[in-house]
This record gives structure tokens, sequence and C-alpha cells, in this order.
């Protein structure tokens, strides 16, 4: 076993040790024990995953490929069909792993566009009626763009749910103009309780993501123990 | 672990290994070691959406200076209003045994007589004085009632006079006709109140006007409802007072 395992040429190649496997193993390890309680930390982490999908895409899809006289030696030898075996094994799981982090690390580049989007509006306690108009254009946009940009297929849903709601609060400010414009007491006190349910609205966004993110988590745990 | 399958992340390892300097130097010890923290929690945690949208709360809406010339214009002619309401004085008084919560019987026959729903609405306001009141307002212990009236009994509220007088057995319990239709104790003071000052007012009693229409508050309704849903409140019909020289 030892001349052939030993041999470069033999079209086995298992002088490489399993350190490189063990490095992905441990990218993730210490990716789990960070820190993240800040913003930047978070984005730390959010980049590591992304560095970790890569890392695991750029190794050989080939690697478990031998030449034929390889293949001769293991129809004599079983160890070295096994061993082979076990490779396509690991290349699966490991695969699978790493589509289940693609889906996680797409969601999470979505959630990242749709949180700058709502950061950008403009904030404040409390509005004068001068800047009413421009509530209703700024929400207006952050809904339309938040409609045309392409989401992964696990951010659909929350998407939606962010253009509705984002498309409800910039409506509840047109309806508040309007109840300006006519000096309607009713209206006026009715559109500003509604404008207010509408902002509540948003919490429905983070209760969604928040529910997605948890799902795609775990199955991730779960392809990450069944890899490693 | 496969042996074999090194090949395939040779590269990658290599290359994760020269491009994460950064992320293994923050815990290069963890190869292996358990962790209080899982995968899943720690992925859990990272979308910014939830924390960025917690910030975002509904404005303030400045007021408009029409709505705060509206509003200043109601209160002056509420202010109006009020000033030119009659006032009509009570004073309150108790006889017998009280077991009653007086301050209780003082405050909440108050609001009784200046609710919005009551007697109020003949643009009355009802204040209490310590003495001289335009009626007297009397909590009596039940074996008292008589004293004011051969006309008054033992088991219901009565109107003798200048008095107005509550029975403390109805006061603390309403009646079982009251209280087997599904009435509160609260609405039944308010009905007692209201009925026995409407008495005062000059109303005589009532009968119901039709079934399930809500009674006259001068209907006795300690007594039967005759059909009436219970009613703490004088109606429209009853909106007059000879004592007072309103309506009618």
């Amino acid at each position: 076993m030892g001349t052939l395992h030993g041999a470069s040429n033999s079209g086995h190649n298992t002088n490489l040790t399993t350190a490189h496997i063990t490095a992905i193993h441990s990218s993730i390890d210490a990716l789990i024990d960070n820190p993240s309680a800040t913003d930047k930390e978070k984005a730390a982490i959010r980049t590591s995953l992304t560095e970790v999908s890569k890392a695991i895409d750029g190794g050989s899809h080939d690697v478990c490929q031998v030449n034929a006289f390889a293949q001769w030696q293991e129809s004599i030898i079983q160890s070295l069909k096994e061993e082979r075996e076990q490779c396509r094994a690991q290349v699966i799981k490991m695969t699978r792993f790493n589509e289940q982090l693609k889906r996680v690390v797409a969601f999470l580049q979505d959630d990242q566009a749709t949180a700058e989007q709502i950061t950008k509006l403009p904030q404040a306690d409390e509005f004068g009626d001068a800047v009413w108009q421009a509530q209703v254009t700024a929400w207006q946009s952050v809904s339309q763009t938040l409609q045309k940009r392409s989401a992964s297929q696990d951010y659909k849903a929350t998407q939606q749910l962010s253009v509705q709601t984002t498309k409800a609060v910039a409506d509840a400010w047109g309806v508040v103009i309007a109840a300006h414009a006519a000096k309607d007491k009713q209206k006026y006190t009715a559109a500003q309780n509604d404008l207010a349910e509408a902002y509540d609205g948003l919490d429905g966004i983070a209760i969604e993501t928040a529910k997605m993110m948890a799902e795609l988590a775990k199955e991730l745990e779960r392809e990450y123990k069944v890899a490693f | 672990m496969c042996m074999m399958c090194s090949v395939a992340y040779a590269t990658a390892g290599v290359g994760l290994l020269m491009t994460s300097g950064p992320l293994l130097a923050l815990n290069n010890d963890t190869a292996g070691n358990t962790s209080q923290k899982t995968l899943s929690a720690q992925v859990a945690s990272l979308p910014q959406a939830p924390g960025a949208l917690s910030n975002i709360k509904a404005p303030r809406l400045t007021e408009p200076k029409w709505l705060k010339d509206q509003n200043a214009a109601e209160a002056a002619a509420k202010a109006v209003q009020q000033a030119n309401r009659r006032v009509v004085t009570y004073d309150v008084t108790t006889k017998g045994v009280i077991t009653a919560n007086l301050a209780e019987f003082k405050a909440q026959a108050n609001a009784s007589l200046n609710d919005s729903r009551g007697w109020s609405r003949l643009g009355v306001t009802f204040q209490e004085v310590s003495s001289g009141g335009n009626f007297t307002l009397v909590l009596s212990e039940a074996s008292q009632m008589t004293s004011f009236s051969s006309g008054c009994g033992i088991d219901y509220s009565c109107r003798a006079g200048r008095y107005v007088i509550i029975n403390q057995d109805r006061w603390l319990g309403a009646t079982p006709s009251w209280n087997n239709a599904g009435g509160s104790l609260r609405d039944y003071r308010h009905m007692v109140v209201n009925h026995e000052t409407g008495h005062w007012l000059g109303h005589g009693h009532a009968s119901c006007s039709a079934a399930g229409q809500p009674a006259q508050v001068m209907q006795q309704q300690s007594i039967d409802l005759q059909g009436c849903a219970f009613n703490p409140w004088p109606t429209a019909s009853e909106l007059w007072s000879s004592q007072l020289g309103i309506g009618r």
C-alpha cells in the first residue's frame, strides 16, 4: 500500500493531508466564535461566509477522477476503490453545504440591499408640512427600487412585503397631505393614525426577514454537520 | 477524512489560509473546539434590515396653522358654552347607618349628573356645595327611607320635596330585575341618581314605549323593565324640566 500510495505517478495523489479541508472547517469554527454584536463585526462575518463559499467553489471538482492505471489499481486493491468512493461522498457533502451557504449569502445580500434603501430615507422626530410631499416621493422611490431589484428565490416573499409596506407608507403620507389640503380635521386626525399604522407595518418586514433567515441558518447548520 | 479529497481543496485551502489571515487571526484556536454559539445562531443574527427598520418610527407632524386655529376656536366656543351654562347646586348628606363609601358616592353622583349623556344636556351644570344647594342629595339607610315621606318605601329610592334620596341597599346592590337583565352596578347607580333627580326636575314616572326600546330614565327600571332595554340616561323626549323652566 505504501508504494502505491506514495507514488505521485500512480494517479492517486494521497501525499497531501487533510489539513486543507480542516482549514475550511477551522474558518467556519472561527466564524461561529467571532463576536457579532456590532454592525462592523456582523459585516466581517458576512464577508467571511462569502469567502468560505468561494474557497469551496475554488476546489477542484475533478478531485476524485483518476487515470486509467489508477483505475486498474482500484480493480485489484479494494481499499483504493473505497478511498475514491469516500472522496466522491465527501465532495457531495461539501457541495451541498456550499449550495446552502450560497443561499444564505444571497439572502444576506438582498437583506443588505433592502436595509440600505430604507436607511437612506430622511428621518426626523417631527416633520413640517413643507416636507410631507418629499416623504411621499422618497418612500415611493424606495418601493420602486425594491420592486425592480432581482432578488434570490428565498428573499422573494420578503421583497414583496417590503415593496407593499413601503408603498403603504408613501400612500399614507399622501392621505395626510390630502386631508391637510382640505383642512378637514376629522380626516386629518384619521390620516395621522393611519400613517402611524403604516410605519408600524415595517415591523412585518423585520419579522419575515428574521423568520426566513432562521430557517436558512438551520439548514446550513444541518449541512455543515453532515459535511464536517 | 478522505485523503484523496485533500487534492480537491488543496488550492482552495491554501488560498483561504492566505486570504483569510485576519479572520483566522481572530480565533486561531477553534479547529475542532466546541463553542457555545452555533453556526445557525451566528448566521441568524446577521441580517441588517431588522435593526435598520427598528430605528424608523412614524414622525410627529407639526400641527398646521389651520388646525391650530380650528382647535382654538373650538376651545373658545366650549368655554363660552360652559360659562353660559346654568348652574344647579346641591348639597350632600346621609341618614342612618352608612356603610357605603361616601366619597365614592359623592364622586359618582356628580359624574352621573354632569355626564354628557345625562341631565347636563339641558344646558345645566350640577355643582356640589357644602350647604344650601338647590336640592339635597341624600344617601340613606334603607330603614330610614320612610322618614322622608309616607310615599317612600324601604325597598327603593325616592324624592321628597327638595330631597333626592338614594336607598343605600340599592346603591350597593342594585335590584334583582336589573341584575338579572345583565345591567352593571355602575349603570344602575347612574340610573337611580338620574331617575330621582329627574323627579326633582319635574318628571313623573314613565312606561316602556315599546319592547326592545331603551327605557326612559323615568321608568321604574328598579322594579320592572316591561320589555324595554335598561337605560341609565334621559332620552331625548325627556329633556325638559318644569323645575328649571326648560323645554316643553
